[in-house]
């Protein structure tokens, strides 16, 4: 069952259309990755998802419900920023419950709800901490605790590991991997890194200059891949051929 | 080297000399007990001191003009500090020309601004004196607020702002608990930096005053026009202690810095 529909989707900037007859349907409880060179429309169509661009033409809907003319703050989606973007004058536990309190939980749910979910990404005894005072790992931690803890419809990444270093990166995407699975939540996840989108994803979707080249299972892509593969990359589709 | 640096710090005693010698000489007049300013003093008295509170033209209008510095700095905080913030966010045409309207308060003359207020504010739309006090103080005070809060907003990352609406707070509700809380010293040394422009004004004030509202450093000339007695370097060294306060509170909440980058 189709659970998130993008249909007919036109989005223009300056004249200049970025997206132009796009479609785009994805499953419930899977995780979706858009891949492509920066200018692809891949982040243009996150953020159209997620609300923050409207769309000119053509509509959105998510289990059914059209969600094309709801304004941002009333979709209820969690979004993960590239560069995090922690409340920098809240603690960490602040930091989280700020989007319980808008929906006007009970305190001592709040308190429950926040406290599992630092658990959930390893943050425990960080409640108290200011995103300064944390590493890059654990304030994407905190951005993606923050994003969850609301109960999202749709949870959305914008090259959420782009600003960290190589070893903390795979880390991250496995864990993204856990949580996304544990809490059966449907995901779009935007990045430019091929191996990263390989290993994370359900599905892959190519995008090059605003349509979508490829869209399938990452093992599918690996047999047929119908876009030049390079570097690491190459090696993981060689670990997987050879399995 | 050595020689070199031996020339440079007498260069910079020199300089320091040339500008910090007069506050000094004033300080030291201030305690002089005759009637007439000397240096070195004759004497110590404190009397001078005492006379700034008993001269009443200087205490209405110390009034006058913290009240008009005050007021003055609520209009143009309402006015910049949406200003600043559209400037900072977002992108739109006539953006530049904005821009620049809202900064020509300080290129423009102090003299040529004040006179043409008197014009128009004054002659032509016969605004009382009062009321036009507030407008010119108002217009002075708006550039540094607009500057410095805009300064304050280059830093902050508006993501943030996205993530706060992405969470389900509205357009005002995140303005008020996410981008204010976290330009909160902007703001502040904002107004404190438009206060002291506001409250050392001069040249606007002087044509906007009239019969029975007048400013403090209009006092103050009008004062040293008619009597060269210590009482005015009396005051000189209240102004400095004043003005040392609100430097050193600025520079407390956010470094003296931020006002000599652009």
């Amino acid at each position: 069952m189709a659970m998130l529909t993008l249909e007919n989707i036109a989005v223009s900037y300056d004249q200049q259309f970025i997206l132009k007859d796009f479609n785009l349907s994805v499953e419930k409880g899977s995780l979706i990755s858009l891949l492509g060179p920066s200018g692809c429309g891949k982040t243009t169509t996150l953020r159209l998802i997620a609300g923050f661009l409207e769309a000119k033409e053509g509509k959105f809907a998510l289990n059914g419900k059209d969600y094309t003319r709801v304004p941002v703050n009333k979709r209820n989606f969690g979004f993960v920023f590239q560069s995090y973007a922690l409340f920098p004058h809240l603690s960490v536990y602040d930091n989280v419950a700020f989007g319980l309190r808008l929906r006007k939980v009970n305190k001592s749910d709040v308190d429950r709800r926040v406290r599992r979910m630092l658990d959930i990404v390893n943050l425990n005894g960080f409640e108290q901490r200011y995103p300064k005072e944390l590493s890059g790992g654990q304030r994407q931690r905190v951005a993606i605790a923050r994003a969850l803890v609301i109960e999202p419809d749709l949870l959305l990444f914008d090259e959420p590991l782009s600003n960290l270093d190589a070893n903390l990166r795979v880390n991250m995407r496995v864990e993204i991997r856990r949580i996304q699975q544990e809490l059966g939540i449907t995901t779009v996840y935007v990045s430019h890194d091929q191996e990263e989108c390989f290993s994370i994803s359900d599905q892959v979707a190519i995008m090059n200059k605003g349509i979508i080249e490829q869209l399938d299972k990452p093992s599918t892509i690996f047999k047929f891949p119908k876009i030049r593969i390079r570097g690491a990359f190459h090696r993981l589709q060689q670990f997987y051929l050879l399995r | 080297m050595r020689q070199k640096n031996r020339g440079l710090g007498l260069f910079t005693f020199f300089i320091y000399l040339f500008l910090l010698g007069p506050l000094v000489i004033i300080a030291f007049a201030s305690f002089e007990p005759g009637s007439a300013m000397k240096f070195p003093p004759q004497g110590f008295s404190l009397k001078w001191y005492q006379n700034i509170f008993e001269v009443s033209m200087f205490k209405t209008s110390f009034i006058t003009s913290i009240l008009v510095s005050l007021i003055g700095n609520l209009l143009a905080l309402l006015l910049g500090l949406p200003a600043a913030y559209a400037l900072s966010r977002f992108q739109f045409r006539g953006k530049e020309a904005l821009n620049a309207i809202f900064i020509s308060p300080v290129l423009i003359p102090g003299i040529v601004l004040g006179f043409t207020m008197l014009k128009y504010v004054i002659i032509t739309y016969n605004i009382p004196v009062y009321s036009a006090l507030l407008i010119g103080h108002a217009v002075i005070m708006l550039p540094f607020i607009i500057r410095v809060i805009a300064s304050s907003l280059s830093n902050f990352d508006f993501a943030v702002e996205e993530a706060s609406l992405s969470l389900g707070a509205g357009r005002l509700k995140t303005f008020f608990t996410v981008v204010l809380p976290n330009i909160k010293s902007g703001i502040i040394a904002a107004v404190l930096i438009a206060f002291l422009e506001s409250f050392n004004n001069v040249d606007i004030s002087v044509f906007m005053t009239g019969p029975g509202i007048s400013t403090f450093p209009i006092q103050m000339l009008l004062y040293v026009e008619n009597n060269f007695d210590p009482t005015i370097a009396a005051i000189s060294v209240l102004l400095m202690l004043f003005t040392a306060v609100l430097m050193f509170i600025i520079e407390r909440l956010m470094g003296l810095s931020y006002f000599t980058k652009r």
